[in-house]
């Protein structure tokens, strides 16, 4: 069966926030709202050993995804194919997903046309017709890559097999998005 | 996370809501408080169907309401539904408090006891969420179920002092409010102790903030002082002031110790919502790297 998941090398990220900006230009994404966003992690240690690296933060995609579990509608919901969704017609804007996700990554458009939830899709319509998520496909540095993580030959199983890898922290949700780093030393657990 | 006014003012009417029960529940089993049941019914009713429309306006498609079948599982699903039970077994309550009809009386007071003991705890429960440490503990349910039964008996005990037999059933209004107020101050404190120990530490959600930082004045004067110190106080003293004096008729007339009650119940309303503006002060998610 098929799992789709981001995994992002931040060995090659270069915090140019590409992936940020064609988010919102392919999803229509509202001044102030964001589906993605590139965060810095540090400085840390002592000069002249100091360590940074960029985490660019969204939707986990999680295995077991609190914010489904929780919405009391169905609008939340996961595909076969591993990605975590929002059906805004059945959404009622009760915002029980924002308050379930333990990465801040969901938000609420109070938007009076909207009045519904919104968060990375995965770019959803794009792997539909077989093309990559917008911010991978646009990562200029490569770090971003997208596949099947159950296939061994797809570009994120092979990054995967290849670097040490690490999860944003996991309240029991398990967290589908794979961060990759080597070169310094993953401050996710603190 | 930001106050959420509509579900923190649902959860304290439906707080009241659940003490009045319990309280006329406990009466119908002892055959008391018949005198006041329709007019305590009626506002434990009211509590709930204001509490349930505010409620609404949290939502942004509130017209959508019947996709709420849609996940029966959802913590939101079962306290609707909980809300809808209690709806109609208070207004069945309320038109049989009217008549004579005591057994029937007694079988829907018990079962709205029954239904006020466990609507705060569903409604508390819809927050056990490992996304937000601060709130993921039975303590949070058992905060809101102590909350209201302070607040609902101490109210219907004012009620039973004014408008019932104060001189028969005045002193064991008085009891049952005091044993709502001791509950309260034994649930409150069992959360803000949760909020000390929970995983996942941070600033944003640590009992540093309630004990000196930016917090620590709505806590210490509106938790401690008037929200659980208070209402203990007053209530004590009405029980004392109840029994004292010749024959053990009490010292003062039943409309001050109505008041006494009433005073009580209107602190522990404003303990109640400080103690759930910090609930969602310090509600904030593991990682906040978004949105707060």
């Amino acid at each position: 069966m098929t799992r789709n998941i981001i995994a992002i090398d931040l060995d090659s990220c270069i915090g140019c926030h590409s992936c940020a900006v064609v988010c919102k230009q392919e999803n229509n994404v509202g001044l102030g709202t964001y589906y993605n966003k590139v965060l810095t992690v540090g400085p840390s240690g002592t000069y002249p050993d100091l360590e940074m690296y960029y985490l660019p933060v969204a939707c986990q995609h999680c295995d077991n995804p609190e914010c489904v579990h929780v919405c009391p509608t169905g609008a939340s919901y996961k595909r076969e194919d591993g990605v975590v969704l929002v059906d805004h017609s059945k959404c009622i804007g009760c915002q029980y997903c924002v308050m379930a996700c333990p990465y801040g990554v969901r938000t609420y458009d109070a938007d009076k046309d909207k009045g519904v939830i919104e968060k990375c899709t995965m770019c959803a319509h794009l792997i539909d017709k077989g093309e990559k998520p917008a911010c991978v496909k646009h990562c200029p540095g490569q770090a971003r890559l997208f596949g099947d993580a159950d296939d061994p030959e797809s570009d994120v199983s092979k990054m995967i097999a290849r670097k040490s890898t690490h999860k944003l922290k996991d309240v029991g949700n398990h967290p589908g998005v794979t961060y990759g780093l080597d070169k310094f030393s993953w401050k996710g657990d603190e | 996370m930001e106050i959420q006014w509509p579900l923190l003012i649902f959860s304290v009417l439906l707080g009241v809501t659940s003490g009045c029960f319990v309280f006329l529940g406990v009466g119908e089993l002892r055959g008391k408080f018949k005198d006041v049941r329709f007019m305590s019914a009626l506002i434990a009713f009211v509590c709930l169907a204001v509490g349930g429309c505010v409620s609404v306006l949290h939502m942004g498609h509130p017209e959508r309401a019947t996709h709420l079948l849609g996940n029966l599982g959802s913590g939101l699903s079962k306290e609707l539904f909980t809300v809808a039970i209690m709806g109609i077994v208070s207004l069945v309550y309320l038109i049989l408090a009217k008549k004579e009809y005591p057994g029937a009386s007694k079988v829907f007071g018990v079962l709205g006891a029954v239904l006020g003991l466990v609507l705060p705890v569903v409604a508390g429960a819809s927050y056990l969420i490992a996304a937000r440490p601060a709130w993921d503990s039975a303590a949070l349910p058992l905060m809101f179920l102590g909350g209201g039964l302070a607040m609902g008996m101490t109210l219907m005990a004012g009620l039973v002092l004014l408008r019932g037999k104060a001189s028969e059933e005045g002193g064991f209004a008085l009891k049952l409010a005091l044993a709502g107020v001791v509950i309260m101050v034994v649930t409150s404190l069992a959360y803000v102790i949760w909020i000390a120990m929970a995983p996942y530490q941070a600033p944003s959600r640590s009992i540093e903030r309630l004990v000196s930082g930016d917090l620590a004045v709505m806590f210490w004067l509106g938790v401690v002082l008037v929200g659980l110190v208070a209402p203990t106080a007053l209530a004590a003293l009405a029980c004392v002031k109840a029994t004292k004096g010749e024959g053990g008729t009490g010292t003062v007339k039943p409309s001050t110790l109505a008041g006494y009650m009433f005073a009580a119940c209107a602190c522990s309303v404003i303990g109640a919502v400080v103690l759930r503006v910090i609930m969602y002060g310090v509600g904030t998610s593991v990682e906040q790297f978004i949105y707060r």
